[in-house]
Order: C-alpha cells, then sequence, then structure tokens
C-alpha cells in the first residue's frame, strides 16, 4: 500500500479500481451482518470457499467472495447475491453452494428454488431490485453495503468513497463545509434531531485550541442494528464523515464509542482506521492539505444510558458512565472541558452524501424540516422484518404495508411502538402518520433511533407497557429520584394492574408519576421512560379498566387475569397435556375428558400448544 | 482570580433583581437572597451534582420557558428570570418527596419537608427488580437503607473532595447503593468523617469506641493516636499522617516543619494551650487577649 500524497493520487487510484471493477468476473457478495449470521452465514462462506478452490477459482478467492456488512431484509438470511446483475439468494443453505458456484459463477444460469418467492401472490423475483422491499425503499446510507467489503478501503474507494473528501481539501474553506451542512437541514439521527449545522456552527465558534468529536456508536435500544449495520458494513462512509466534519469545526482528534457488545463493528472500525491512515487518508496532514486529524476506537461502557452523550463522555473519560446535566452544552464544554462535537453514526454517514452531492440534493429527500432518510428496524408481528431505509415523512402504512409486507398472518394491527422503549405505541387509528421527527413526537412517541415494533391484536397494551418500562428501569443508572424511585412505583403500579389487583386511582397515580418524571427527570432516559405508559393509557384507556374494573386481559396475556378452560366435548383423554404441565396441574383419566385445576395452573399455556384437538380454550 | 475581578451577573427572581458572580451555581445565588429553595444532594463545600432534583425551579431565558435543577445551572451572561415556586414547581416537589418518603420513611429532613409541602406517606413497593444487591445484610446496613436517600454528598466528599474514594456508588438504577469497595471495609478510609458530616439524613453513623473511630455502615474502624499534651485519644491515626505528609508536601524553607508536624499531632485543646503560652512568651498575645481566645 502506497500512501497517496495529492488528491490527484487518490483519483488516479480510484479510476484504476474503477476499471479492475468493471473488467472484473462476478462476484458473490454474502451478507455477514449479525442476523445473517445467526442464520448460518459463516457456515455458507465456508461451504461457498471449499467449492470455489474445488474449481480452482481460489486464487482469486477475495475478489469473488465478499463477506459485507447488513443487506437489510434480515429475515431472508443468510443472503447471497450474485454480482453485477444482483441476483438475489434467500435463505442459503451450505448445500447451495456447490450449485450457486457451478452454476451462477462458472456458468450464467440463474438457480430458481433459491430466488424470493413473495408469500403473498408466489411471485419470484430475480433481482434484489425487484423485490417490494427493496424496491420501496431510497437506500443512501445502506447502498453500499452490498457491494463493499468493509475491511478493504479499496472497495469503498471503488465506489466513489472519499471523494467528498479529495475535494473539500483542495476546494473548499471549513466556512463552506459547514454552510452545506447547515443548508442540508441534516438532523442528528441519534433521537432528539437537532439540527446538524447548528450543532457543528456552535462548536466551530467555541474558543479553544483543542475540540474533540466523537461518534456515537454506542445504540443500545433493543432490536435496533442500523448503526452497527454502517459501522460494520461500509466504516469508511462514517469515517470520511467524521474527517469531514473534523475539518469543518477545526477538530484535529475524534473517537468513536462503540457499543460493548459489537466486537465485529470494532474490529471492521479499527482496521479501517489503519487504511486510511497508510493511505494518508487519516492522519497528519491529509492528502497534502495541511490538515490533520485522528481517530481512535473507545468500547461502550455496556449499558443503555452510556449513549446518552454526557453519560458517553464521562464514560470516555474513565469515569462511571452517568449523566450531568447540560446547560453548558457539550459543544462549549464536553469531553475533558474542551469543546466537544458529538454526532450518531447515522448522522455522520450522511455527510459525505452531502458534501459530494449537495445541499439541494439531500433535501430532494424526506420533508422540509425533516430532510433525507431515515434507516427503520422492522420487527415484531409484521411479514418482513428488517432493516429499512426511506425518504423521512413517508407513512406508517407505506412502511408496514408496501414494504413489509402487512401483518403476519394477515391479523389486524393493533399499534405500533416506535422509537425504542422510550418512544410510544401509536395506534392503528393513526396509521397515515408521517414518520419524521415533528408528527412522531405530536403523536407522544418519537423517531428516537429508528426502532418500529409492530403489534397485533393479540398484544395486551398495559403488558406493553410493562415491559418497555422494565427495561427503563433496568437501564436507568439511579443518579435522579424521579427516574430511579418513579420509575420503580410505576412499574410496581404497572405490575399491579397487570395482576388484577389495581385500583381506578392507580391510573392517577401513573400520570402524576409520570408527569414529575417527564419535567424532573436529569436526563432523556427518565424523562422519555414514561412515553409508552403515557400513549397507550391516552390511546388504550379502556383496555386498562378492563384489567383494573373486571380483572380481565382483553388480549390473553397478563397471566394472571386468564384461565384454560378444557371442552368436555372435544377432549378424548389423551393425556398429552397432563404429561407437559409443569405444575401437575391437570387431572383426569385415560380417555375420559381431563380437568384444570385452577389453583394449580401457572397459566403458561403450554397445554394449549400440545392438545392435538384444540380442546382447550383461553378466557 | 481573585473575587474582584469575577463578573458580576443581574438576574430576576420573581421580579426581584439580584446579583451573583458568574459561575456560581443558582441555588446558592437565589437562597442567598432568602428564595429558600429547598435542596438535599447539594452541599456548598461539594461539586455540583443534581441528584435529587428537589431544587428545580422555572427560569425564563431568551423567551423560552423551562424547569432546571438550579443547583447545576450556572450564573452567567444571559437575560434570566427566575421563579422558585411556581405551581408546577411546587407539585414537581411534592411528588419527589412523596417518593423520598417512600424510600427513605426514617429520615427526618424528609419527614419534614413532607410537613412543609403536605406530603403524604405512600407505599414502598417491594423491590421487583431480577437482582437484588447487597448479598449481605447486617442491622448497621438496614438502618443505613431507611434513611440514605443516595444523594451522594459522602461519595463525593470522599472521593471528589479528599481524593480518598473509599465509599463508591454501585449498581445500577433501583440497586443502586453506596458502599466501600467489594464492601469490605475499606482500606482508603482515613476516618476524616467527612461523610458523616454532610450526610443530609443522618445515615451514616461515627462512633468512638476504646482506641478505634467506627463508621458505619462502611465497617470501617481507624486506630485513635494518642495526643502528646494531655494524653487522649482524638483524631485517627491516618488522619495525622495524611496531615503529616501534606505539611511534608507544602513545604517551604523558612517554615518550621518540625513545629508544624508536632502541632498537628495535639489535640484541638492542647493546640489552643500551646498557642497561648507562644503568644504569650512571645508578646503577640498580651495578659487578657486569653479570654478572647
Ligand atoms: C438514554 C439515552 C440513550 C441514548 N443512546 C444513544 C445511542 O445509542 N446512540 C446515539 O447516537 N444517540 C443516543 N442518544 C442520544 C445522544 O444523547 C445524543 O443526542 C446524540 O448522540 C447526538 O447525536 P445527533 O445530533 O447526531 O443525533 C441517547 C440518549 C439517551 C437519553
Ligand atoms: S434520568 Fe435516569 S438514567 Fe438519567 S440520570 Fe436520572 S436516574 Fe440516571
Ligand atoms: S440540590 Fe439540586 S438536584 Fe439536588
Amino acid at each position: 500500500m502506497v500512501k497517496l500524497k495529492t488528491p490527484q493520487e487518490l483519483e488516479n487510484l480510484r479510476a484504476s479500481l474503477q476499471k479492475q471493477l468493471k473488467y472484473s468476473a462476478k462476484t458473490i457478495s454474502i451478507c455477514y451482518g449479525s442476523s445473517c449470521k445467526a442464520s448460518g452465514a459463516e457456515e455458507v462462506i465456508t461451504a461457498i470457499k471449499n467449492e470455489l478452490e474445488k474449481n480452482n477459482l481460489e486464487t482469486n478467492l477475495e475478489r469473488i467472495i465478499k463477506e459485507t456488512g447488513c443487506h437489510g431484509f434480515c429475515e431472508q438470511g443468510p443472503l447471497v447475491l450474485i454480482k453485477p446483475q444482483n441476483i438475489f439468494y434467500c435463505r442459503v443453505k451450505p448445500e447451495d453452494a456447490s450449485r450457486i458456484v457451478k452454476k451462477s459463477i462458472i456458468k450464467n444460469e440463474i438457480i430458481a428454488d433459491l430466488l424470493f418467492q413473495d408469500p403473498q401472490n408466489e411471485n419470484i423475483f430475480t433481482t434484489e431490485e425487484e423485490i417490494p422491499f427493496y424496491k420501496k425503499q431510497t437506500r443512501l446510507l445502506m447502498q453500499h453495503n452490498s457491494d463493499i467489503d468493509p475491511r478493504r478501503l479499496e472497495d469503498y474507494l471503488a465506489q466513489g468513497g472519499y471523494s467528498a473528501l479529495n475535494k473539500v481539501l483542495t476546494q473548499n474553506t471549513p466556512e463552506e463545509i459547514l454552510e452545506k451542512v447547515k443548508s442540508s437541514g441534516l438532523r442528528g439521527r441519534g433521537g432528539a434531531g437537532f439540527p446538524t449545522g447548528q450543532k457543528w456552527e456552535s462548536c466551530r465558534q467555541a474558543e479553544s485550541e483543542i475540540k474533540y468529536l466523537i461518534c456515537n456508536a454506542d445504540e443500545g435500544d433493543p432490536g435496533c442494528f442500523q448503526d452497527a449495520s454502517l459501522v460494520e458494513g461500509n466504516p469508511h462512509q462514517v469515517l470520511e464523515g467524521m474527517i469531514l466534519g473534523a475539518y469543518a469545526v477545526g477538530i484535529t482528534t475524534g473517537y468513536i464509542y462503540i457499543r460493548y457488545e459489537y466486537p465485529v463493528a470494532v474490529r471492521n472500525f479499527r482496521e479501517a482506521i489503519e487504511q486510511a491512515r497508510d493511505y494518508g487518508l487519516l492522519g497528519e496532514n491529509i492528502l497534502d492539505s495541511g490538515f490533520s486529524f485522528d481517530v481512535q476506537v473507545k468500547r461502550g461502557g455496556g449499558a443503555f444510558v452510556c449513549g446518552e452523550s454526557s453519560a458517553l463522555i464521562a464514560s470516555l473519560e474513565g469515569r462511571p458512565g452517568e449523566p450531568r446535566d447540560k446547560y453548558v452544552r457539550n459543544t462549549k464544554k464536553g469531553l475533558w472541558g474542551k469543546p466537544t462535537l458529538l454526532n450518531n453514526v447515522k448522522t455522520l454517514a450522511s455527510v459525505p452524501l452531502i458534501v459530494e452531492k449537495g445541499s439541494d440534493w439531500f433535501r430532494q429527500f424526506g420533508t422540509s424540516s425533516s430532510p433525507g432518510t431515515m434507516i427503520f428496524s422492522l420487527t415484531g408481528k409484521i411479514k418482513h422484518t428488517g432493516l429499512v431505509e426511506i425518504p423521512m415523512g413517508i407513512s406508517m402504512h407505506s412502511l408496514i404495508w408496501d414494504i413489509g409486507g402487512g401483518i403476519r398472518n394477515d391479523k389486524p394491527l393493533k399499534a405500533v411502538q416506535t422509537g425504542g422503549p422510550s418512544g410510544g405505541c401509536i395506534p392503528a387509528a393513526n396509521i397515515d402518520l408521517p414518520l419524521d421527527y415533528e408528527h412522531l413526537s405530536n403523536a407522544g412517541s418519537m423517531l428516537g433511533s429508528g426502532g418500529m415494533i409492530v403489534m397485533d391484536e393479540n398484544t395486551c397494551m398495559v403488558d406493553v407497557a410493562r415491559y418497555f418500562l422494565s427495561f427503563t428501569q433496568q437501564e436507568s443508572c439511579g443518579k435522579c429520584v424521579p427516574c430511579r424511585e418513579g420509575g420503580k412505583h410505576l412499574l410496581h403500579t404497572l405490575n399491579k394492574i397487570t395482576r388484577g389487583e389495581g385500583q381506578i386511582t392507580d391510573l392517577t397515580l401513573i400520570r402524576e408519576i409520570s408527569e414529575a418524571m417527564q419535567k424532573g427527570a436529569l436526563c432523556n432516559l427518565g424523562r422519555q421512560a414514561p412515553n409508552p405508559v403515557l400513549t397507550t393509557l391516552h390511546y388504550f384507556e379502556n383496555e386498562y379498566h378492563r384489567h383494573i374494573m373486571d380483572q380481565k386481559c382483553p388480549a390473553g396475556v397478563c397471566r394472571h387475569l386468564i384461565s384454560f378452560y378444557i371442552s368436555t366435548e372435544d377432549c378424548t383423554g389423551c393425556g398429552k397435556c397432563m404429561d407437559v404441565c409443569p405444575e401437575e396441574a391437570i387431572r383426569g383419566e385415560k380417555r375420559e375428558p381431563h380437568h384444570i385445576l385452577q389453583g394449580e395452573c401457572n397459566r403458561c399455556g403450554i397445554c394449549q400448544e400440545v392438545c392435538p384437538e384444540n380442546a382447550i380454550s383461553k378466557g | 482570580m481573585s473575587w474582584n475581578d469575577q463578573q458580576l451577573i443581574y438576574i430576576s427572581v420573581e421580579g426581584k433583581k439580584i446579583s451573583g458572580f458568574a459561575g456560581e451555581n443558582l441555588l446558592e445565588v437565589i437562597n442567598r437572597e432568602g428564595f429558600e429553595v429547598p435542596y438535599l444532594c447539594h452541599h456548598p463545600g461539594l461539586p455540583a451534582y443534581g441528584a435529587c432534583r428537589l431544587c428545580t425551579i422555572q427560569i425564563q431565558t431568551n423567551g423560552k420557558t423551562s424547569l432546571v435543577a438550579s443547583c447545576t445551572y450556572p450564573l452567567r451572561e444571559e437575560e434570566l428570570e427566575v421563579f422558585p415556586h411556581t405551581e408546577e414547581v411546587w407539585e414537581l416537589r411534592q411528588m419527589i418527596i412523596k417518593l423520598l418518603l417512600a424510600q427513605s420513611p426514617k429520615a427526618e429532613i424528609i419527614q419534614n419537608l413532607a410537613r412543609q409541602y403536605r406530603v403524604e406517606m405512600t407505599a414502598q413497593p417491594e423491590n421487583e427488580s431480577e437482582f437484588v444487591a447487597g448479598t449481605k445484610t447486617t442491622e448497621a446496613l438496614q438502618e443505613h437503607q431507611e434513611k440514605c436517600i443516595l444523594c451522594g454528598r459522602c461519595v463525593r466528599a470522599c472521593g471528589k473532595l479528599l481524593g480518598n474514594n473509599a465509599i463508591s456508588f454501585a449498581s445500577r438504577g433501583i440497586n443502586r447503593h453506596v458502599t466501600p469497595p467489594l464492601a469490605e471495609p475499606p482500606e482508603a478510609c482515613t476516618g476524616c468523617g467527612a461523610c458523616f458530616h454532610v450526610c443530609p439524613t443522618g445515615a451514616i453513623k461515627m462512633q468512638m469506641e476504646n482506641n478505634s473511630l467506627k463508621i458505619e455502615p462502611w465497617q470501617a474502624e481507624v486506630n485513635l493516636f494518642t495526643c502528646p499534651g494531655c494524653g487522649k485519644q482524638h483524631f485517627p491515626k491516618k488522619n495525622i499522617q495524611e496531615v503529616h505528609s501534606r505539611i511534608n508536601i507544602d513545604y517551604k524553607p523558612d517554615h518550621d516543619f518540625a513545629e508544624a508536624n508536632s502541632l498537628a499531632e495535639l489535640c484541638p485543646a492542647c493546640r489552643r494551650k500551646h498557642t497561648l503560652a507562644q503568644g504569650l512568651a512571645s508578646k503577640t498575645i498580651t495578659k487578657g487577649m486569653e479570654n478572647i481566645l
């Protein structure tokens, strides 16, 4: 590897890499994201490698096989793409390796049974672009995830990477970059949606020789892995964004704070930093521009609250990861008391695109107050789960039906939790809500980090509130009274209601405690923790009433409020339920109808699952 | 910077114009003028913390109204209007006190606040978290837990102020508690008693017993030093050692070093006698002044 000394040298290298790409034969892009890995991507990779060796193709191994970051359609993993045509194979097994190499690589054949088939209408799709899940997306940030081996800087270069940086260093002043980011209207993707340009400007104006930049990759929301997909899958785009931010604000030292549970992201980003340094794109005197900037990787403290900016900074300084009041902003006094620019991964990854293509280009996506795209993590009772990138402002309906394929088993939608455990529950009636910062927060929820959990009619809203609150309670740092003690009482009250021991006055208590937390808690963990409770109470108050007044859980979820019954007509007395009941609560003679001793039953529901006659009902 | 270089800042509190220095915290500034904002985790000798949230007040700046914790809000150049006792603020404080009363029913300071803010007792819920901190409980620990409100004054006094770090917070969320490292008698404790003195609820006990000083619930026990003057046991030995080492660090050539060290070993009563005798001998103190001293 040669150190690039001038912008021209970088462009020459890019040109030769692109030429190679153009004339190279096919490549197999295999998703190595966490979900595909869990469903067996590693075995598939090994099998394909072996197969390539058998066919004497191993000399080109690195060129042919790309282990990439997340492709997004996680539910269908392991995913394999044959490039350049983008033939999309899903649920690939190691046994398929030989066919893939012999048919799709050596010859030009398509393997029909590995293609994606829409369960809805049985349509079969050959290429990625055609699949509705991908077709309706606008992939700006995740665009190159399947083209890039994240461990090769050259792959990023070949896709046009670092050209924003290159142009900037030769043609633009820091002020011009700042202006561009400001006029793009980009807002922080870490949750709060603070205007990025404004944050940068404030940090730029702070008087200090030393300033720091921090990329927040702590991503603690359960079920979210958008930031991981970028840091793991396209680390150089994040790094380029960091360099551009540092240039615009006047910073020479940067950190990326990566969630403790993301070892692959840590490895890939460390390697990216080293490669960028070797090429002269990071470190002293970048591309002979006189501008210097370097980055270090820090591993997170392993707690949700460490993603909060002041807690993150405390943790970086080696202190316990606890928040502090931010009446003095980090851009004035942050890490080690110096002005600090802290941005989320997605925020920074958007920057190279804005700088390269301009703020008008960026503004054509999304809405005027929330420009650009957002990556959502679709989970829950939805047909297609995975990571989805769409322009801001698209309706929730479109996201769930056009891209997500609708509700699993075609059941009715009940509600959607957006913004993770700190967000709120939006009822099916509001399904046309546009997905942007304002609309979601007006509905009592938030965009947050882009979590989206779809819930069908079998979901109990009181239980949902209880579940999210128990998460935030577990993750509360315990420093301030409203969050620590308020959360404890709130959770206790919800637990009581789900056990059928609630009183109608508890609803007033819930509202009062929630208000105190929203107004009084130190950081947003405590301030936002009541959101799931307040939104479910607002939109589904009746369900709370049923739990309290009738001791019934209408969705049949809250264990204390349901009972299982065996129908004497349908029961054949096979005894299967008796064998599995962990409480030995089922009685009955062989071939005679059985019955359940309600006092012994713990309502686990296993009997209902095993009954071959469907004779057990819940009520 | 000496104090007369400090920048004066004017703010308005309930329409009254008051002043303070830039960088001072709002709580101390407004309470100096008699506004009686309640507080628990703050202590003027300790770094600001912002944990109890009892000092929350309403402010208006740049046309925006918000609630802030006054103990961590620094005075700075800005138009600031403060309303320390609005209805909203009062309600928030009531809820905080209610929560604290459930947590620490035996703490007198909380009981008094409850009376002042007309708050009634609610029951403390069971700890419903999946894991429960601290497997051993002693009587001292239990007594401590009924009073401790986790304000962290002791932790800051021991760590930030003295650099001893004999106690710290452990565990997250509702399992948060103050403890010496590994819940064992703390090596680093010098017996200075700062934690005892700053605790607002009396959750820390300090007793002299035989030849030692005990601080509970930390299980701290330090030996006492015998006063060379009167033979009485007074300061903890480790404390005297620390004073010695600090004197040695501050050593200046024209300073009577041995004198300072031996002075540090005297109990307060003997030290007073000694100073008086010296003063009389050197005529820096005249007869008659001794009564004042
Ligand atoms: C409890 C809590 C957890 C957070 N976790 C994250 C996180 O994992 N990643 C993130 O970027 N921001 C997180 N944030 C938001 C950050 O405090 C901060 O606003 C954000 O990183 C700023 O970057 P942005 O302006 O680019 O959005 C969290 C906030 C809170 C209150
Ligand atoms: S709101 Fe919760 S997480 Fe935030 S400082 Fe208070 S106790 Fe800690
Ligand atoms: S005194 Fe201000 S938060 Fe406790």
